[in-house]
């Protein structure tokens, strides 16, 4: 087995390069060889031997470790403050970073990423906690994410909902929670960002809209579910292609759209993607049953990395255009789009 | 631990004569070679086009065929898609050994297919997963199996085996399709013994 990944912007190539297959894939396929068809005859369990639990059904970005202690992951109590008076009323959500410089193309802190390692069962096996501490804990222990176990990205779309009854349910630890964990905004008009100077000064700018969240396609830790076979719509998750005749491969394609660009960079960036089969063992062991339907918020699949390719540039860099400033200036209507041909052989 | 941006999926056979007696000899233990079925499988598990073939188990391997006609006259290449020369008829595998045998269709490639050949099942209970990503298949030809083979006449000898996995295509009666296949020196299958072929698949 092989692959390859293909980056396009529009009809620039920023990327094609060779991806990693890790260790679990070929624990995944012994997993395949050995399930037991006993269960077929089973009624409640015959579910489990159905195809789609063991073809690819994810795909994920990560960041570099040291992108998560900072950008729009950072939390101070001046930039908590800040939100307060100034972005408290109204229903939007907010990504607020503080700039290094006086430029206005966001080049997010987030070191490398991992080197790459067979062995790796998550993107970025490094400590990828957010930092700040919140009342009586980080962050990210609030809200450990689904089959990576630490926190990669989380929707600021959906912090309203999965806060509702708990104690950070009020406005103010509502905003500041999407601020510092979001990465992917709810829609076209309801995420504002902010960018704020070392002068003080502030540049504030809508963010453009998320490809996933429109379409309900990404879990609350990341995972955007695989939305249909041999056909469908790359905006709307990831999808794959029938047997490519004569070679054995298979495309699987998915896009990121302008708003998911522009919140990614504020947040360090994507210099990881990962390709996910479903972890039959643990989804069970966490009390589920097959059929494992996709849901955003309550996702009873977990998930095992089956190959995954590091990137030693940001996907999602941006420049500046004669006076407007690089993280305002995505082209509205271009989308990331990522090719992912895997090979078997 | 593999440090190579590929996978490579591998096999091991060992080949055990077993006598009444209890005796043992050990008479092959070296590599396999994983053809090219194997992938075209995968293909279609992971694209999920494998039409009728909705369940797993139709991606297993679980049939085997021995053969008298190794190695191929082009050479063992991942290319290869069928046995050089598979036992004929369900008769020659022995209707009074313990072997399950069926009548298959044998898929070649995604448009060819061979038709009434002999297929032995592998039991459920001869799979054994010995690692993360190891899978151990034991073949057994017992006593009561594959003897008195010939072909123009003559004793044939046994000398190639192969794996198959189900029925990666999903069509109604399974159409198994060829993964892993080695040749070995010549065999005469007798009633004085068993033959037990312990093939690890390392994925």
């Amino acid at each position: 087995m092989k692959g390859e990944v293909e980056v396009w912007y529009g009809d620039q190539l920023i990327a094609k390069e060779s991806n990693m297959i890790v260790d679990g894939a070929g624990k995944h396929i012994a997993d395949i060889m050995t399930a037991p068809s006993s269960l077929s005859v089973i009624e409640s369990a015959s579910a489990i031997l159905h195809t789609s639990n063991y073809s690819i059904q994810a795909i994920s970005f990560g960041t570099g470790k040291d992108a998560f202690p900072a950008n729009a992951h950072y939390y101070d109590i001046p930039k908590g403050g800040r939100v307060v008076p100034t972005y408290n009323g109204g229903s939007q959500a907010l990504v607020l970073v503080n700039f290094r410089g006086d430029g206005s193309s966001y080049a997010p802190e987030a070191g490398l990423p991992e080197e790459p390692n067979p062995t790796s069962t998550r993107l970025e096996m490094r400590d990828t906690n957010v930092s700040a501490n919140w009342g009586d804990g980080a962050v990210s222990s609030v809200f450990p994410g689904n089959g990576q176990q630490l926190v990669n990205f989380m929707p600021s779309a959906i912090v309203e909902f999965i806060t509702t009854d708990t104690s950070l349910s009020t406005t103010n630890s509502k905003k500041l929670l999407g601020s510092i964990m979001g990465a992917f905004p709810p829609n076209a008009t309801n995420v504002s960002a902010v960018a704020i100077f070392p002068d003080g000064q502030e540049l504030s700018a809508l963010v453009g809209s998320s490809t996933f969240n429109t379409a309900s396609s990404m879990d609350y830790s990341g995972f955007v579910n695989k939305v249909a076979t041999a056909g469908g719509d790359p905006e709307d998750g990831l999808i794959s292609s029938g047997v490519v005749p004569y070679t054995n491969g298979i495309l699987f394609q998915v896009e990121l759209g302008p708003g998911d660009l522009q919140c990614a960079n504020l947040y360090g960036g994507i210099y990881h993607l990962g390709l996910w089969t479903i972890d039959m063992e643990q989804s069970l062991l966490a009390g589920n049953t097959p059929p494992f339907a996709f849901d955003v918020l309550n996702n009873p699949r977990k998930y095992r990395l089956f190959c995954r390719k590091g990137f030693t540039i940001d996907l999602t860099r941006n420049s500046d255009s004669g006076g407007t400033p690089g993280f305002t200036n995505y082209d509205p209507s271009q989308n990331l789009v990522i090719k992912w041909r895997l090979k078997f052989y | 631990m593999n440090f190579l941006e590929e996978k490579n999926i591998s096999g091991h056979l060992q080949i055990v004569k077993v006598y009444k007696s209890g005796e043992e000899e050990v008479l092959l233990d070296d590599s396999n070679i994983i053809v090219s079925g194997m992938g075209f499988s995968l293909s279609y598990l992971f694209s999920e086009s494998g039409g009728g073939a909705n369940l797993v188990t139709k991606f297993q391997i679980g049939r085997f065929q021995v053969g008298v006609s190794g190695p191929p006259a082009g050479g063992v290449t991942s290319g290869i898609n069928q046995l050089s020369g598979s036992l004929t008829s369900i008769d020659e595998y022995g209707l009074g050994s313990n072997l399950v045998l069926e009548s298959l269709t044998l898929r070649l490639d995604s448009a060819n297919t061979v038709a009434g050949q002999a297929f032995a099942r592998i039991p459920a209970s001869k799979i054994t997963r010995i690692g993360d990503s190891s899978v151990r298949y034991t073949l057994v030809l017992d006593e009561e199996a594959c003897n008195g083979l010939t072909r123009g006449g003559s004793d044939a000898p046994i000398n190639e085996i192969g794996l198959f996995v189900n029925n990666p295509v999903g069509t109604p009666a399974d159409q198994p399709v060829l993964v892993a296949y080695r040749t070995f020196s010549d065999i005469y299958k007798t009633s004085d013994f068993s033959l037990i072929f312990r093939w690890t698949i390392n994925f």
